[in-house]
């Protein structure tokens, strides 16, 4: 009998000890121990634009399992060096089968099919590019970028690199230009006054031929740019201007009045806004000139 | 205060027979029970104020629907608390499921002439000698189909347990919860992906998952602006997935330990009704047990008189002669 009221005694104690604990943790000092409003910022970061792309599994692999090539070829590494708008240096080593640049330019030149060039280049050299893309994206998750602060990231990449003139068949280093004076020497130059001739076709390198070489104009910094922008999943596009000769980043972004800054559209009216990516002073914002700016690739 | 009258049909009555203490003992532990099972349902009715507010965001109907969920736990509670309640005095139970033994002496006996006085004379013999005779088996009965129905009742009880515990770790933290959901509606990147989902320049999309994302952060938005006719009373948002989730994130492995405290605080009274023999081994089930014993057997006393009273009226009274004059001229016709 004492047994059993021992029981009783020990369960009945128990549920009001439960009771009380529950009661306690009422009290606004533990209530607020226990509530971590950090998590929640945890569970926003969900909706980061950034974690829609592609996982570095996902990521497609440079050459199928059954290449040739790559079996007897090792890697080659290249470093992706720049300074980003508030100066801090910034390397990323990426690497690709050493093969990879001359399939890029021996793609670009023989290239076939009814796609734009833009697009093309795009599909087929992104594989090479995992690496930096990669970086990029771990750098902007654990430095916690937000949209505008990861844009200018990416694009001061690009920006930072001077700029090189790239003729197609039909131009000649060294030349004048209405922009300029370029030099006959296919290699960047701190001046910005390099000049390739004879990149066929339009005088475009291919977006890993521009990462490894680092001599690009206008469209192949767009190109490049909207590669690594679009694989992380931001709203990107290629613009060009057929009266203005060039071409820059459009970037998406619905929230921003159209009228406020340089913009252009794509077949369908969905705007972009421009950005300059031709030398490191240009911000997003800033006035781009031309009104018949069309998204090319998007 | 005897709380135990209302549930349980604890009445003074029942305890004639037993000594002082025991009857003091008996008063308490169905008194302490009742008055869990009490909060228990107390619990149940907030719980279903709280819910009723968030879905509704109207007074009137979220103390009606905590209520009528105060109703649903009361009775299912009951339930399971009277389905566990039952005596362990061994001769009892026995004779509860089966009376045949207690009637069959009974049988051939003739009662046709015995008194209602008489019948309850007897009935009253039967009780006393099974009140002296059964007593508490040393060993808790087990039976295959008991692990069966404890565990519907446990998860039955769980069920009700996590439903309160959702609810009342709202209320807890709902001011703290309504500033994480202001944070999350001024959020100026769900505001963007919103806004970009609902802008009909970007019909044309093409990254799947980034889609997805605009879509939830649509509904995000949606949920958490309040409509004008119908203002956020508890929680500012018209859902209550978002909001538990929500609370899941912000008070992490905590709401772990407080759905386990609010498990544990529903699972006590069971366990205490089922494993303490104050309950099942205790004077007011076994007196109650030997009433129904009684009643049946003063009921079948009452009736096998009757039976035999009958018999003998059809084997006196009844014209048997008549049945054979009317085949006779059957035969004949």
């Amino acid at each position: 009998m004492k047994k059993d009221k021992r029981f009783f005694n020990i369960s009945n104690y128990f549920f009001w000890i439960v009771l009380s604990c529950i009661l306690f943790l009422l009290l606004p000092y533990f209530k607020n121990g226990f509530y971590n409003h950090e998590r929640v910022d945890v569970w926003i970061s969900k909706f980061d634009t950034l974690t829609p792309i592609l996982e570095d599994e996902n990521l497609p692999e440079p050459f199928p399992e059954d290449d040739t090539i790559k079996s007897n070829n090792s890697d080659t590494t290249y470093y992706w060096k720049w300074k980003d708008f508030d100066g801090k240096s910034h390397e990323i080593p990426f690497k690709f089968d050493k093969n990879g640049l001359k399939k890029a330019k021996t793609f670009r030149t023989n290239r076939t099919g009814n796609n734009s060039i833009y697009s093309q280049l795009y599909q087929h050299d992104k594989k090479y590019l995992k690496d930096i893309i990669t970086a990029m994206k771990k750098h902007i998750k654990s430095e916690g970028l937000n949209y505008m602060e990861a844009l200018n990231y990416v694009c001061s990449s690009v920006q930072y690199i001077p700029y090189t003139l790239v003729l197609g068949n039909d131009g000649k280093c060294p030349c004048e230009m209405p922009f300029g004076s370029f030099s006959s020497h296919c290699r960047v130059q701190k001046d910005g006054r390099g000049c390739c001739s004879g990149i066929a076709p339009f005088g475009l390198f291919s977006p890993l031929e521009f990462a490894c070489y680092r001599t690009g104009d206008c469209d192949t910094r767009a190109l490049l740019a909207f590669t690594f922008l679009k694989e992380m999943g931001f709203d990107v596009a290629v613009m060009l201007s057929e009266s203005e000769w060039h071409s820059v980043l459009g970037v998406s972004i619905p929230s921003i009045p159209r009228s406020r800054y340089s913009h252009g559209a794509n077949f369908s009216g969905k705007n972009y806004f421009l950005w300059e990516l031709t030398n490191e002073n240009w911000r997003f914002g800033m006035r781009v000139d031309g009104n018949d700016w069309e998204a090319v690739l998007e | 205060m005897n709380l135990g009258k209302h549930i349980f049909g604890l009445r003074e009555h029942y305890f004639e027979k037993v000594d002082q203490e025991t009857r003091d003992r008996q008063f308490l532990v169905y008194n302490l029970l009742a008055l869990m099972f009490y909060i228990l349902v107390i619990c149940c009715t907030i719980s279903g104020i709280v819910y009723g507010l968030i879905l509704f965001n109207n007074w009137p109907i979220a103390i009606t629907l905590g209520l009528f969920f105060g109703l649903i736990s009361f009775l299912l509670l009951i339930l399971v608390l009277f389905l566990t309640m039952t005596t362990n005095h061994e001769d009892l139970y026995d004779s509860m499921t089966n009376m045949s033994p207690h009637f069959e002496p009974f049988q051939k006996q003739d009662l046709s002439s015995i008194s209602d006085e008489q019948a309850l004379k007897m009935t009253q013999e039967k009780k006393m000698f099974l009140r002296e005779t059964s007593h508490p088996p040393s060993m808790d009965r087990f039976h295959l189909s008991g692990i069966l129905t404890s565990m519907i009742k446990v998860s039955l009880i769980l069920i009700i347990s996590c439903i309160v515990a959702n609810a009342i770790e709202i209320l807890m933290f709902h001011d703290k919860l309504n500033d994480s959901l202001k944070s999350i509606k001024q959020n100026e990147l769900i505001q963007y992906l919103a806004e970009s989902d609902r802008n009909q320049d970007t019909l044309k999309k093409t990254n799947e998952a980034l889609n997805q994302k605009r879509l939830l952060a649509s509904w995000t938005v949606e949920m958490l602006t309040e409509d004008k006719d119908q203002p956020f009373k508890l929680i500012n948002s018209k859902s209550l997935i978002l909001s538990l989730e929500i609370l899941d994130k912000a008070i992490g492995k905590s709401k772990i330990v407080l759905d386990v405290l609010f498990a544990l605080l529903f699972l006590t009274p069971f366990v205490l009704v089922k494993k303490s023999r104050e309950y099942s081994g205790g004077a007011f089930l076994k007196e109650v047990a030997l009433t129904d014993i009684s009643t049946s057997f003063y009921s079948f006393l009452i009736t096998q008189r009757t039976c035999q009273n009958i018999k003998k009226k059809i084997d006196t009274e009844y014209d048997y002669s008549s049945l054979t004059k009317r085949r006779r001229s059957y035969e004949k016709g």
